[in-house]
């Protein structure tokens, strides 16, 4: 049997009235990628924050590494990290000071080796002396990665990672942070609005509608479950259209 | 409490400030204005009217003990803000960072820039006024100290603020020390002001510095009981705006606020 490292229980979150996230329970085992997905609203980037600890739940409880997120904040943010397409690092530092900055708010050990590590498996080393707002898209992306790996988490939250790259990096990207999983056995919660890319990367995948969870499953399962119980490819696309477009 | 995460929010504010021109000139160009505008006025001041020179000394000491108040609050204001601006408040509070630990780096980052802040204001009215801060003796400490108590005091309460309800209310990190500046007494003693404001005054830890140091500045001594009010009023209000912050930062995390607080 695997260990869990993640456990959702009955998760529900309400904002004066509306329910954003509605009763949800899954698990997450160790060294798996679990895609998280779902139409705009249906909840995803609010469960995240719930298992970041930035907003905190109406109901229900969140376990990782088997403690409560609630009552062990400090202990469980040192071994998890996210990256997000809709945040940012601060531009006017560059970007080898950002990630100094946050190994050490991680307490990381040996910080400049580790920083300067990361770059260059990024491909950033060249840039590590350019202000964060003066990076590409893209760069600027592949700098939230580092950040994302500063601490060398056991879970990682990647909310569309590769949103803004190009088609060579994203695959690039992609291919690192399976290497990484690989390496290091680390877990991975994933969203993406690229079907293709979830295929490629996620072992499980669980769709939120509306807030609740509306199946979970391998991308193969789902789609004979879904789509067509005769196929033999995983096709998420289809499945996400017959899913978002329930009522 | 980690001290290492103290010092990462340190460290990230001193990467601003060697980058930004804006944070430059935050710290050290507006006191520098400051200074040599009052300092021109009370000069002419004192070429008008025989006994002014005590009024010289109760101006340039007033504003230099007043910018201690408001560099204090705007140091802990901007640290949340500039990480607000730049989208990475985020990335900061979903790491082991505890709020107390941004309230005591920011804490920490505002009392150097402002011994900074202090010493250029003060050589620059020594050199062109002749007005020299340490004439206060031994009261500049306690005095000293005492503001930038009640400036952190006030920039943690609207830090409080900006975390709950968001950028819409960042004008409060620029205006609301302004709304004390009145009953504070900087330029003019408590007893000028009506009755009612009066009481109020009574409330301020600043009000109890100002009217101190115009006693120091014209007799040489202060009651210790200004000193005593203005240090219990700190202590009470840091106390406050400590508890007043996590509990907004608690809110702000009930309401799904902390990850919309750009907005």
């Amino acid at each position: 049997m695997k260990n869990l490292v993640l456990e959702v229980e009955n998760l529900t979150k309400e904002f004066d009235g509306f329910r954003a996230v509605d009763n949800v329970s899954f698990e997450m085992a160790e060294g798996e990628i679990l895609g998280f997905l779902g139409p705009n609203g249906a909840g995803k980037t609010t469960t995240i924050m719930m298992l970041l600890g930035l907003i905190k739940p109406t109901n229900g409880k969140i376990r990782i590494f088997g403690m409560d997120l609630e009552q062990n904040r400090e202990k469980i943010l040192s071994r998890i990290n996210f990256s997000s397409a809709y945040i940012a690092l601060p531009a006017r530092i560059t970007a080898r000071e950002n990630l100094y900055v946050f190994a050490k708010l991680y307490n990381i050990p040996n910080p400049r080796a580790r920083v300067e590590n990361l770059l260059e498996s990024f491909e950033l080393s060249g840039l590590k002396n350019e202000d964060t707002g003066n990076l590409s898209s893209g760069e600027a992306t592949r700098l939230n990665l580092c950040k994302a790996l500063i601490n060398d988490p056991q879970v990682l939250f990647l909310d569309e990672p590769t949103s803004s790259l190009d088609p060579d990096i994203a695959q690039k990207t992609r291919e690192l942070l399976l290497k990484i999983k690989q390496e290091r056995n680390i877990s991975m919660l994933y969203t993406s609005h690229n079907m293709r890319e979830v295929t490629q990367m996620c072992d499980r995948v669980i769709f939120l509608h509306k807030g609740k969870i509306v199946a979970s499953d391998t991308p193969l399962n789902l789609t004979k479950i879904i789509k067509d119980s005769s196929a033999e490819e995983p096709d998420l696309e289809e499945v996400f259209l017959k899913i978002a477009r329930r009522k | 409490m980690s001290i290492s995460r103290i010092k990462a929010v340190i460290l990230q504010s001193l990467y601003n400030l060697r980058h930004s021109l804006e944070d430059l000139v935050e710290t050290f160009f507006w006191p520098f204005i400051d200074v040599i505008l009052w300092g021109f006025i009370t000069v002419y001041f004192t070429r008008r009217e025989g006994e002014a020179s005590s009024i010289v000394l109760f101006l340039l000491g007033g504003l230099i003990l007043w910018n201690i108040v408001w560099r204090a609050q705007q140091d802990i204001g901007f640290a949340l803000l500039r990480n607000v601006w730049s989208r990475n408040i985020l990335n900061l509070f979903s790491s082991p960072l505890t709020p107390w630990e941004f309230m005591f780096a920011t804490m920490a980052l505002g009392l150097v820039k402002i011994i900074l802040t202090l010493v250029v204001i003060s050589t620059i009215a020594f050199v062109f006024y002749s007005f020299n801060i340490f004439s206060l003796g031994p009261y500049f400490l306690p005095f000293f100290i005492s503001l930038i108590l009640f400036g952190w005091a006030s920039g943690i309460l609207i830090n409080g603020l900006v975390i709950r309800f968001g950028m819409r209310i960042q004008a409060f990190v620029w205006s609301l020390i302004f709304l004390l500046y009145p009953v504070s007494a900087v330029f003019y003693p408590v007893s000028v002001l009506p009755d009612f404001l009066q009481k109020v005054a009574q409330f301020l830890p600043t009000a109890h510095i100002f009217e101190g140091m115009r006693e120091v500045l014209s007799s040489g001594q202060a009651s210790p009981e200004h000193l005593i009010w203005a240090f219990a009023l700190n202590v009470v209000y840091l106390a406050l705006a400590g508890w007043f912050f996590v509990f907004m930062f608690e809110k702000a995390r009930e309401k799904g606020k902390l990850a919309k607080v750009e907005m």
